[in-house]
């Protein structure tokens, strides 16, 4: 589909610069308003909900309120205050092994139920499709609750699953054992939309490649690893940068997870959890505001590694 | 799914946008007072309906009450943002976590009024023996005590008198009765150490500083002081033998002790009672209340605290003698008092409320004296700080995760981390 309609806006972009008529004038002008105003509500909401805060917390950053006297103007020390909390190396540690569990092992389930799918593309397959996505129907503050019972022995309907893993006090959610129980909540909530992503993808793959492959003695093995693998790296690469972002500003589960297990989970837990501590509990928006822009920092140079190794954008330029 | 990670820095996001709508937060001012203008006043779920009724018994005041959310952190959070936007405040509020006030005194939120020369020493004398010490900072009061959280040593008579047991006296009684209990009845409980209750709870009532502090910035934390060691000595025999246990007293996986009648004995807040065990173990005439046990080589027993409410009145109210007057009122008014979720902190309300709980036969005795000697007995090392939740946290991560292996280093542990975590809130540390 995507060859499609490259090809057809080259053509009308070709016939666009040899005219010169009126007609063709006004219906160029018409579908530059077209694409303006279907634009133009999103850009809306891009300036005001994320270019003036971004813009503003980045000024914030750089605000030092004391707790007695003036504010004053510093360009390190909120930033150094931060990088120096006994809080934050923790966090990034909760998380780092949250991101180094979560995400490896929901690309390799999401490619290969995808591939498993694609394979056989029966009424089962369907099914799985079906029964993959339903759980990520429930998102959020909705889902931490649901997990908050899944992972109580005392509650949960798996409890002779959990008792193993319960510690001496009987709790299975801790600060340790959270990377773990993220992980599973991540899958399970966000597999299912990418699976339904990937298998698109693969049934996109054209027939006559893999007819050729097949003609060389191409094995299945070699069929994936070959032609589906890199033909679906744009679509992996999208899948980690999203996923990326989201699992590093983790919130919402730990903190309905500590609220519910009390005592049981550290507050400041994950970094965005410390982010909303700077700024709720201790009202330092300047330490809120230069964490914040940390968090930016590492997300969007993640993107642009990952955009550039896969070559993200490569589709459009061929 | 990209939304509600992204509830944080939204809600941040926000919260500074308003505050870019409204001035700088800097000196304070003096409001002009005007003796006729209304009042708001905040409070939580629990005080909604009192104060509704006063406001109505009052209504010269012209007071309206607005029910507030009430999370540990929200309501100076609130007030602060107010304050940049340049909007109201409320006049007076109800804390149901007085290390609040704490924030409430500081930049940016900078909103408690000193109350000693608005209120009267009359009034602040009638609250119970050193209730109002925590909230004097630099020799200033800025808070009224609404209820006390007291510690007290709640047991289960029947199951002491089965067993065969004595209600301990000292600390070293209490150490030796888990001792007992891990031996001969193991799976019986003397409850939880979880964050304040063992915090609080045990090393306050020990007189051990971590949050003593009477200026806004600066705070004694002193753990390696016996009064600190002295109870590494109790609790972690008995948290290794699980006698004591790491959950909290409202975990699912807690209240099953308390349900089946596991749970011997504890040493928890006056509220425990009524909040705690009552809901879980109904039967009357099980519970009996004692005297905090001794610490070893103190003169008298003390307690800890956990949780009460404190009144804190706005030092930028346009009408200050309303507002300390609606505070006054709802701290101290008999009939306001009568009906008080915890136990009053003003003495002579306490006394009307005690002749109630007297009656209540769901304990196994009268309780009242037991309670009203604790009120006065509340350690004066426990402070308000800007540090609690972390204080906790650290706790946690430390003494309770030891499980009473080495819990002297994971006490210096907990000290280093208190350090770092006043400090962070701007805090000089004395002491350690």
């Amino acid at each position: 589909m995507a060859p499609l309609s490259s090809s057809a806006v080259r053509s009308r972009s070709r016939s666009q610069a040899r005219g010169g008529t009126r007609s063709q004038a006004r219906s160029r002008f018409r579908s530059r308003t077209a694409g303006v105003s279907f634009v133009l509500p999103y850009l809306a909401a891009l300036v005001l909900f994320g270019l003036v805060p971004t813009v503003y917390g980045i000024a914030t950053s750089f605000s030092v309120t004391p707790v007695i006297g003036n504010s004053y103007t510093s360009l390190t020390e909120n930033y150094s205050a931060v990088l120096s909390d006994y809080r934050t190396l923790r966090a990034a540690k909760n998380v780092g092994s949250y991101l180094l569990i979560w995400l490896p092992s929901m690309l390799v389930i999401v490619f290969a139920i995808a591939l498993a799918m694609d394979a056989r593309r029966t009424r089962f397959a369907a099914l799985t499709r079906f029964v993959s996505y339903v759980p990520g129907a429930v998102t959020g503050a909705a889902s931490a609750l649901l997990w908050l019972f899944m992972f109580s022995p005392a509650a949960s309907p798996a409890s002779a699953i959990l008792r193993p893993f319960a510690g001496d006090s009987g709790t299975v959610i801790s600060d340790g054992s959270l990377p773990v129980i993220l992980s599973v909540m991540g899958i399970a909530a966000g597999a299912g939309g990418w699976i339904v992503l990937l298998y698109g993808a693969l049934t996109d793959i054209s027939r006559d490649v893999l007819e050729a492959a097949e003609l060389d003695g191409a094995g299945a093995w070699h069929v994936v690893w070959h032609i589906k693998l890199p033909m679906l790296r744009s679509y992996i690469g999208f899948i980690f940068i999203v996923s990326l972002a989201n699992g590093f500003q983790v919130f919402v589960e730990p903190q309905v997870l500590g609220a519910g297990a009390r005592g049981q989970v550290d507050s400041t837990w994950s970094l965005n959890q410390l982010v909303f501590s700077y700024a709720t509990g201790e009202s330092n928006y300047g330490r809120a505001s230069a964490l914040s822009v940390l968090l930016l920092i590492v997300t969007v140079t993640a993107a642009v590694i990952v955009i550039k190794k896969t070559r993200f954008y490569s589709k459009d330029a061929a | 799914m990209k939304s509600r990670r992204a509830v944080a820095p939204l809600l941040a996001a926000t919260g500074l946008l308003l505050a870019a709508c409204g001035g700088q937060n800097g000196a304070r001012s003096d409001v002009k007072q005007q003796a006729s203008a209304p009042i708001t006043i905040w409070v939580d779920d629990t005080r909604t309906k009192p104060a509704q009724e006063y406001a109505a018994a009052h209504p010269e005041l012209k007071a309206t009450v607005k029910s507030v959310d009430n999370t540990h952190g929200n309501i100076p959070a609130q007030i602060a943002l107010a304050v940049k936007a340049g909007k109201d405040v409320p006049d007076a509020v109800f804390l149901s976590y007085p290390d609040e006030l704490a924030n409430m005194l500081v930049n940016p939120v900078n909103y408690a009024l000193p109350l000693d020369g608005v209120v009267g020493s009359d009034v602040l004398d009638g609250f119970a023996k050193g209730s109002t010490a925590a909230c004097t900072f630099d020799g200033k009061t800025y808070c009224l005590p609404n209820d006390l959280a007291q510690t007290v040593l709640y047991y289960d008579k029947p199951l002491f008198a089965k067993f065969g047991y004595s209600v301990p006296k000292t600390f070293d009684e209490w150490l030796a009765l888990g001792l007992r209990v891990g031996k001969e009845h193991p799976g019986y409980s003397l409850g939880s150490v979880n964050s304040r209750y063992g915090l609080n709870g045990y090393y306050g009532s020990s007189g051990c500083a971590f949050n003593q502090s009477s200026s806004p910035t600066t705070v004694t934390i002193d753990v390696k002081s016996p009064a600190c060691t002295r109870v590494d000595d109790v609790i972690g025999p008995l948290l290794a033998n699980k006698t004591l246990s790491k959950l909290d007293p409202f975990d699912a996986a807690y209240t099953p002790i308390v349900k089946n009648d596991k749970l011997l004995a504890t040493i928890s807040p006056a509220w425990m009672g009524d909040y705690g065990i009552k809901p879980t173990s109904p039967k009357k005439g099980r519970w009996a209340v004692a005297p905090m046990p001794t610490w070893k080589g103190a003169a008298t027993n003390a307690s800890g605290t956990a949780g009460g409410g404190i009144w804190v009145v706005s030092a930028k109210s346009k009408n200050k003698a309303a507002a300390a007057k609606f505070a006054t009122g709802m701290a101290t008014d008999p009939k306001v008092q009568a009906a008080s979720s915890g136990y009053p902190a003003y003495t002579a309300d306490a006394d009307i409320w005690l002749k109630q709980v007297a009656k209540d036969d769901w304990y196994a005795e009268d309780p009242s004296a037991v309670y009203r000697d604790a009120a006065g007995k509340i350690s004066p090392t426990l402070g308000f700080v800007r540090f609690q939740v972390q204080a906790e946290d650290a706790f946690n991560a430390t003494v309770l995760k030891s499980g009473g292996h080495d819990i002297g280093a994971a006490l210096e542990k907990f000290g280093e981390q208190l350090t770092k975590a006043a400090q962070s809130a701007s805090y000089s540390v004395k002491g350690d």
